[in-house]
């Protein structure tokens, strides 16, 4: 009979089929990497356009399939395969919006929303976040991905690599074209403000 | 072009101020407070309804239905006392008001206290109201992240067995439930075992069941949702209701796929 897995230990805690002590410590495991990563997540996934109102799902969504696999997780790259899974997860949610769109004809909920009325400050920061994702939404996804984890999440070029599935080398190319793209789109949008 | 040799724009003082600012708001966006706190919890929970899934072949039907119904809306309706509102609010829409205070249902007592022999951990624990004896004060004590788990499990287990038909079976997951030492989720429970008892013409025992729920929490939303059910005739509520949660399922899978 085969030892119990990683998987099941995280899976059945409180189970007793392990000492209390293992599974106590996995149950750590999961919550330490949970609390460390959510928020990186969650802001990553909004940056790629899932909507406010689904971004927790869609976090709790990714958290589970990664976590659940963690076995096969390299322990130290779980960021990596966490924001893999957040971009599957944003891919995923993009193509079931267009295909809303299409259905309600053209017509996007998310976007004729307004927000409730905010504080001073939460206000500006709101103002910045539309004006950034005004910008962010003129860069194909894949580029928007390596600009938000390489300036906003610090993760390395490798990091990046393994969470895109991409060759080390063509991070870095896709760095710079997405700051390039990510500028001129910024200073379109003041332009265009300023008129 | 290295990592060495290009800097990040946060980090950068000659980087373009404007576009720092903009890198800055997003590093600042966050989850709501709520969300972060409840994060472990429900993702917890999400893998140990996975993992029943694939243990047992009912608790699979049960596991898809609870990870994009249940357990997910316990983040906007305020963690636990919105999963036990779930299926009541789900059996009979206009019979639960939204916002009402979800205290009462939580705080409908009838399991014993936890065996001392494992206790708690610390952290990922929802306090749960439960009294031991009919005569004395409700306690709280701490339902773990595992209990809530296997009651969500089992509740849809029931709930699949009941779309499904099989009442008998229904029951049984909920007797299964019953010997659960931490409930938080009896209200919803209960509705599942009217509409069982139902199911199988047994009034009297679904009577029964609904006037002890009714008793112990006659202003709750779940009260309202039995005596619903049980002043209308059994076969034209029980279909309307199966149809709807048929549909419901059929909505979420297709979604998932």
């Amino acid at each position: 009979m085969s030892s119990p897995t990683k998987v099941e230990v995280l899976a059945f805690p409180g189970s007793g089929a392990l000492p209390a002590g293992m599974e106590r410590a996995a149950d750590d495991t999961v919550r330490a990497i949970v609390e460390r990563e959510y928020a990186a997540v969650w802001r990553f996934l909004r940056r790629l356009g899932v909507p406010e109102t689904d971004a927790d799902d869609a976090a709790q969504r990714v958290f589970a399939r990664v976590l659940a696999k963690q076995g096969q997780v390299r322990p130290g790259a779980e960021r990596a395969y966490l924001m893999r899974a957040a971009f599957r997860a944003a891919l995923e949610d993009q193509r079931s919006r267009q295909r809303a769109r299409v259905r309600s004809g053209g017509v996007d909920v998310d976007v004729v929303v307004s927000p409730s009325p905010q504080p001073d400050e939460a206000f500006a920061q709101r103002q910045q976040l539309e004006l950034l994702d005004r910008a962010l939404a003129a860069l194909p996804t894949e580029l928007r991905a390596v600009l938000m984890l390489f300036e906003i999440e610090g993760l390395s070029f490798t990091e990046i690599a393994l969470a895109l599935e991409l060759p080390r080398g063509t991070v870095a190319s896709r760095v710079r074209r997405a700051r390039e793209l990510f500028a001129d789109a910024v200073r379109r949008d003041r332009f265009r403000s300023a008129l | 072009m290295t990592e060495q040799t290009l800097e990040r724009w946060l980090a950068d003082p000659n980087a373009d101020p404007e576009l720092r600012q903009l890198l800055e708001a997003a590093r600042n966006d966050h989850p709501r407070s709520q969300a972060l706190r409840m994060a472990p919890l429900v993702i917890g929970t999400l893998l140990t309804v996975q993992a029943a899934a694939a243990a047992t072949p009912v608790a699979a039907g049960a596991a898809r239905y609870a990870i994009t119904t249940a357990v997910l809306k316990w983040f906007a309706g305020g963690v636990l006392v919105g999963a036990a509102a779930l299926s009541a609010a789900q059996a009979l829409e206009p019979a639960v008001k939204q916002g009402e205070p979800a205290v009462a249902q939580s705080a409908a007592p009838i399991a014993r206290q936890r065996p001392s022999a494992r206790p708690a951990p610390p952290a990922m624990v929802a306090p749960v109201l439960v009294a031991p004896e009919p005569s004395a004060a409700p306690v709280k004590v701490q339902a773990t992240r595992a209990d809530v788990a296997r009651e969500v499990a089992l509740l849809d287990a029931a709930r699949v067995a009941l779309l499904h038909g099989n009442a008998r079976s229904a029951l049984d997951a909920l007797a299964r439930l019953d010997r659960l030492p931490a409930r938080s989720l009896l209200p919803e429970a209960t509705v599942l075992r009217v509409r069982a008892l139902l199911a199988l013409h047994d009034l009297e025992a679904a009577h029964e069941a609904a006037d002890r729920f009714t008793a112990m929490a006659p202003s709750s939303p779940q009260a309202a949702v039995l005596r619903t059910l049980l002043a209308e005739p059994v076969e034209t509520k029980m279909k309307e209701s199966v149809s709807r949660d048929r549909k419901a399922t059929i909505q979420t899978e297709a979604s998932e796929l």
